[in-house]
């Protein structure tokens, strides 16, 4: 490929980050987890609170995910890498297709936006995730879908 | 009347149209030659320019047209000649451009720029003149940018060159898998870059994929369609087990042979000859795109780990032989015999015809280039002229090089010598080192770094990897001597005993030594050693600076010395050459100049030689067909340095070489392979041995390219061999950086046969004959009188006689 300022190592932590965005949440394939991230892998996917920080968590956190917002599409915004941690801000469209967080469905319109944060051990071949985030705004989104009333007053627009 | 009909003008890719009659050397120079005329186009033009003469274009009778396609998924066919048909006689707008930025496009390097504002038809199309067909692929994206739901899509073209319109079948999506370990792998056009030029043999049509930036996943991936039918005819995969190797060549297509076989370079990716992974390689398929045969360099990790993609440049079939030449980002050309590529010799690639560093290094006149990158883009041309051929290549912040093929071989100068297969030892010596061979092992000999300085003895059967280290039990003040002759190894020093007296042990199998022998001799520095005519010949500077010589049958029994009336401020070297003894020097004048003086029988010396050139230590000296003199230079880096010539009398072709040394390096043959060793200036010193390869010496052009990517786009305009009527045209950057920026270009005309001799450039009326921006990768197309060039600047620029 032609020269880039990102080394070969940083190249392919973005695509590590890339592939467990797209593969494990977007297209929900939580199988490939553990193609992608080692068992002892970090995993944090504070969005939803209470599930542990390994490949069952992770699974459900994406399954769930799924299940209430079926066919979601995610927009990669920006990328970056620095010092072995790559990052992907990426914003979510999708529709409340199914229960969520204990919400049903109600067919609304929701958009949200996030960030995956994957540390990366690039001295390993292939390169081996050390830690791995998933953030989204999931307060944004259970207000979108009524399951959290508005904490802003309405007098504070005026 | 010619016919352009694939990128780099045929399937060889030459980059060469022979049937050039109305552009010559005479007649191309700024009084007479410029821009005739421009076509507006609607997007950066990354494929090469098609030229097809008399097409009975929408039926209107014979026309000579200029086929361009455009990153906006446009094909045009404009009149080639008739500035005044201003309009295209056709153009087709295809399937929507992928418009740039977008998330999912070249996401690995963060913000992508390889390309700019929107990928469309990246490669060059490809006719079929017996169908009157154009082959074309474009790319294009159903859904937002950046989406994970966005749908990317190539799809392949048969246009009606007459008309522009699809014929029958067309289009097709492509799609492809290939099976590996897991089952099959699948073709995902969202992550492959269709760069390189399309090929177009046997009936069918073969299209090689990239990424973009390393974007993956992905693969490099060879496609084939029936050019009658477009039906699937097969694909490969290049890691299909692995990942990346990418085949992009920086645009140009892929080469094939007269049976059909197709030959390409890999970049970066998975290397595993057991799983069929084949990244940074040069690999050979059958029609049917079956694995052939393939070649990867010796340093494959090394390019792989450093981005320094084989494929960043493609291959050339030199004609009337069975050989091809091709290489990449590390900017050395590699001969090859198509039917035995040669695999992987991971010791150095000594298992094919030749390769050597072409770009980087100095040029005939010693100049030295930037010291950035060479990068090879592209691919190199050829053309066969009267007084002989040449290979052509302009590598990044380099000059354009014409480098001699005689045939089978680019002729080498000795002693214009290169380091090749540098093996850094993880042995320290004090003073330099001192090669030797029995004629199956080379012998390494020095004075270790270690508090004591051991003199240390090992060997080795290829140069790069040496064992059965002996530490002797003996001290050494400064680098020892050595050398092998009547079945025994000798080795000499300079002990630390308070005299420094010099010593001389041997031993038969380089194991067990003995015949210790201490001279009566004393010496502030090592001595020298050399076996010949039976003899054993021993050279020392004495405590006075004198030079001293004498001989032994033996070792141990020695003759009278002879004291010389030269001097050194350093201890001598020695070396037996064609029957006579040379003894090396550098002298003790203020220079420090070299000297060399030989002898028949150890005692009369003769023809002494004073070279301008100077060091602080003895010189060393090799037959390699010429003389071979090494030095380390007296410059602040103490640079390594080599002269050739057929007597001491007339060496010249000095090169200086980026390795540094301290004390004198030593010279040694192995079979045919000439051993350079030498310490190394690093702070611990280490000892280094390499090949050293006489090196093909180039013509080069008056001026660099300007520093950045990606050097010249190369094409050979001519009459067949004629003289006088080759010409080197080069499309570059004009100033900047082209690696992810649009930069203005130039056009540049040199003399074929001699390329110091530029012929014009589009900046001598550059109110005339301006290119606008550089367009990347894209070579000039030369056609009956007439220079095609296309631009990132939505235009095709025209340039011929005034």
């Amino acid at each position: 490929m032609e020269r880039t300022h990102y080394s070969i190592a940083e190249r392919r932590s973005l695509n590590l980050a890339h592939e467990i965005l797209d593969a494990v949440f977007h297209k929900g394939d939580v199988n490939r987890m553990s193609e992608l991230i080692a068992s002892d892998t970090v995993l944090l996917h504070h969005p939803v609170p209470g599930l542990g920080h390994d490949y069952a968590g992770f699974a459900k956190m994406v399954t769930d995910f799924h299940d209430g917002f079926s066919g979601f599409d995610v927009i990669v915004e920006h990328m970056l890498v620095r010092d072995g941690v790559a990052v992907i801000r990426w914003k979510l469209e999708g529709r409340h297709t199914g229960t969520w967080l204990d919400v049903p469905a109600n067919g609304d319109d929701v958009s949200t936006v996030g960030l995956i944060y994957c540390e990366c051990d690039t001295e390993q071949d292939p390169i081996r995730v050390l830690e791995h985030w998933l953030h989204f705004d999931s307060l944004g989104l259970l207000r979108q879908i009524g399951g959290l009333r508005s904490a802003t007053p309405e007098s504070a627009a005026e | 009347m010619v016919s352009i009909i694939t990128e780099r003008n045929d399937i060889g890719r030459v980059s060469a149209n022979l049937q050039e009659t109305q552009l010559d050397t005479s007649n191309v120079n700024v009084g007479s030659f410029g821009k005739v005329f421009e076509r507006a186009v609607d997007g950066h033009i990354y494929a090469q320019p098609l030229y097809l003469p008399g097409v009975n274009i929408l039926g209107g009778g014979p026309r000579d047209v200029v086929y361009v396609a455009t990153m906006h998924n446009s094909v045009y066919a404009f009149d080639a000649h008739d500035p005044a048909v201003r309009n295209p006689y056709w153009h087709r707008s295809l399937e929507p451009s992928c418009a740039l930025p977008d998330g999912n496009i070249g996401f690995a390097c963060g913000v992508y720029h390889d390309i700019a504002v929107e990928i469309g038809i990246v490669s060059t199309p490809v006719i079929d003149l017996t169908a009157g067909s154009m082959f074309v692929v474009t790319f294009t994206r159903i859904g937002s940018p950046g989406s994970l739901n966005a749908n990317y899509q190539h799809w392949l073209h048969k246009l009606d060159i007459t008309t522009g319109a699809d014929l029958a079948g067309s289009p097709v999506q492509i799609h492809a898998s290939f099976l590996n370990s897991n089952g099959a792998i699948q073709f995902d056009s969202k992550c492959q870059n269709q760069r390189s030029s399309l090929l177009l043999t046997g009936g069918i049509l073969y299209i090689g994929f990239a990424s973009y930036c390393d974007s993956g996943p992905y693969h490099g991936w060879i496609v084939g369609y029936s050019a009658a039918t477009l039906q699937s005819a097969g694909a490969f995969c290049v890691t299909p087990n692995g990942a990346e190797g990418g085949v992009w060549q920086a645009g140009t297509g892929l080469a094939a042979d007269e049976g059909g076989n197709l030959y390409f370079l890999t970049g970066n990716g998975s290397f595993d000859q057991n799983n069929s992974n084949f990244g940074d390689c040069l690999i050979k398929l059958s029609p049917q795109l079956g694995l052939l045969d393939w070649f990867s360099p010796f340093n494959n990790q090394a390019l792989s780990r450093q981005d320094a993609d084989l494929g960043s440049g493609g291959v050339v079939l030199l004609p009337n032989t069975n050989l091809l030449v091709g290489g990449g980002k590390e900017g050395r050309l590699y001969l090859i015999d198509r039917e035995n590529l040669g695999h992987f010799n991971p010791v150095g690639d000594t298992q094919i015809p030749q390769s050597f560093q072409a770009t980087g290094v100095r040029n005939m006149v010693d100049n030295a280039p930037p010291a950035a990158t060479h990068h090879i883009h592209g691919s190199p041309a050829y053309w066969d002229a009267a007084d002989g051929a040449r290979v052509y290549v302009w590598g990044e912040n380099d000059w354009l090089r014409a480098y001699r093929f005689d045939g089978a071989r680019f002729p080498i100068v000795p002693g214009a010598a290169e380091i090749n297969f540098k093996t850094t030892l993880p042995e320290t010596a004090v003073g330099g080192p001192a090669l030797a061979s029995d004629g199956v092992r080379l012998g390494l000999a020095w004075t270790g770094g270690d508090p004591g300085q051991h003199v240390n003895f090992e060997t080795s059967a290829d140069g790069s990897n040496f064992s059965g280290k002996i530490v002797l039990n003996e001290m050494s003040v400064d680098g020892p001597a050595l050398t092998f002759g009547n079945g025994t190894w000798f080795i000499g020093w300079t002990g630390t005993d308070p005299q420094r007296h010099v010593n001389v042990i041997s031993s038969v199998n380089g194991a067990q030594w003995i015949n210790k022998v201490i001279l009566n001799e004393t010496s502030p520095f090592g001595p020298a050693l050399a076996f010949g005519n039976g003899l054993l010949f021993l050279s020392w500077t004495d405590i006075h600076n004198s030079l001293n010589v004498m001989s032994s049958a033996d070792g141990v029994h020695w003759s009278s010395k002879v004291t010389l009336t030269d001097m050194s401020a350093s201890g001598p070297g020695l070396s037996f050459v064609n029957g006579r003894l040379y003894l090396l020097w550098q002298g003790g004048d203020p220079n420090r100049s070299l000297n060399i003086m030989e002898s028949a029988n150890g005692t009369t010396f003769i023809n002494k030689v004073v070279l301008s050139n100077s060091s602080n230590f003895h010189p060393s000296l090799i037959d390699i067909g010429q003389f071979c003199l090494a030095w380390t230079g007296r410059d602040a880096a103490q640079s390594l340095n080599t002269l050739a010539g057929v007597t001491t009398h007339g060496l010249s072709n000095k090169r200086t070489f980026g390795d540094t040394a301290r004390g004198a390096p030593s010279l040694a043959k192995l079979g045919s392979t000439t051993f350079l060793g030498w310490t190394g200036n690093d702070p611990a010193g280490h000892v280094n041995v390499t090949h050293i390869l006489g090196q093909p010496l180039p013509t080069t052009s008056p001026m660099l390219a300007p520093m950045g990517m990606p050097g010249g786009m190369l094409s050979i305009s001519a009459n067949g061999s004629e003289a006088g009527s080759g010409i080197v045209w080069a499309s570059l950057p004009l100033q900047g950086d082209a690696n992810q920026h649009v930069v203005p270009g130039i056009l540049r005309a040199f003399d074929a046969e001699n390329v110091a001799r530029e012929l014009w450039n589009s900046h001598q009326n550059a109110g005339r004959d301006e290119v606008g921006n550089f367009a990347k990768f894209c070579p000039p197309t030369v056609a009956d009188g007439k220079v095609y060039l296309g631009t990132f600047s939505g235009k095709l620029n025209v340039y011929g006689h005034l």
